[in-house]
């Protein structure tokens, strides 16, 4: 099977495809500038403390760091959205 | 993935900015039971350093293909997270990030597996 990331390119592909490439190039640059931006230098690390946070989920449940924690390891995904 | 996350013991939480109603979509339409969390004005994004804001061309050019961000994120900062993954020991210790100015990527989940192995 293709990793996720093969699959992730195919669905990149059929989107961006359909873009003009000025466009394409529009959202290339971006990602440029983000990685100037010096960002990636205010992220938190390997090795240090992740922050605690509270959330609810989509049904109202709430949820903390910590809370999730007593159960076991998290793993944490942030994405942009469904679009 | 999700089953295999969970064997080895492990809590997936996604987060984006958009409100409850857009993900609870995205949870329901893949049949998934891991939680799904709406992270509005990016408040836990910021926690992490990961908060971008979209640059004025990209909004006029996403709102051309009929996405209203605003809408969807219920505030008008066009303030998004970055893709980011972080594996976090029990004792809230990080011990694997991946981050990527690039929306489309992702941690690959045998890397995922991998670093839950090795926090056990």
């Amino acid at each position: 099977m293709d990793s996720l990331t093969e699959q992730l390119e195919q669905m990149r592909e059929a989107s961006w495809g359909r873009w003009p490439a000025e466009k394409r190039a529009l959202v290339e640059q971006s990602f440029r500038d983000i990685a100037a931006s010096g960002i990636f230098e205010r992220t938190v690390k390997p090795g240090e403390r992740a922050p605690e946070f509270k959330l609810k989920s989509a049904d109202g449940a709430e949820v903390s760091l910590s809370g999730l924690l007593r159960t076991g390891p998290v793993v944490l995904a942030f994405y942009r959205g469904h679009w | 993935m999700l089953e295999e996350i969970q064997k080895l013991g492990a809590n997936l939480v996604a987060i984006s900015p958009e409100v409850s109603t857009a993900a609870q979509v995205t949870a329901q339409k893949n049949g998934l039971t891991f939680h799904v969390f709406s992270d509005i004005g990016n408040g836990v994004a910021r926690k992490f350093g990961l908060v971008f804001k979209l640059p004025p061309a990209l909004r006029e050019f996403y709102q051309s293909l009929g996405i209203d961000l605003a809408a969807q994120n219920g505030d008008e900062s066009y303030e998004l997270p970055l893709s980011a993954t972080y594996l976090i020991g029990r004792d809230a210790v990080v011990r694997n990030v991946f981050v990527d100015a690039d929306y489309v990527k992702r941690m690959e989940p045998a890397d995922i597996l991998a670093g839950l192995r090795a926090i056990r």
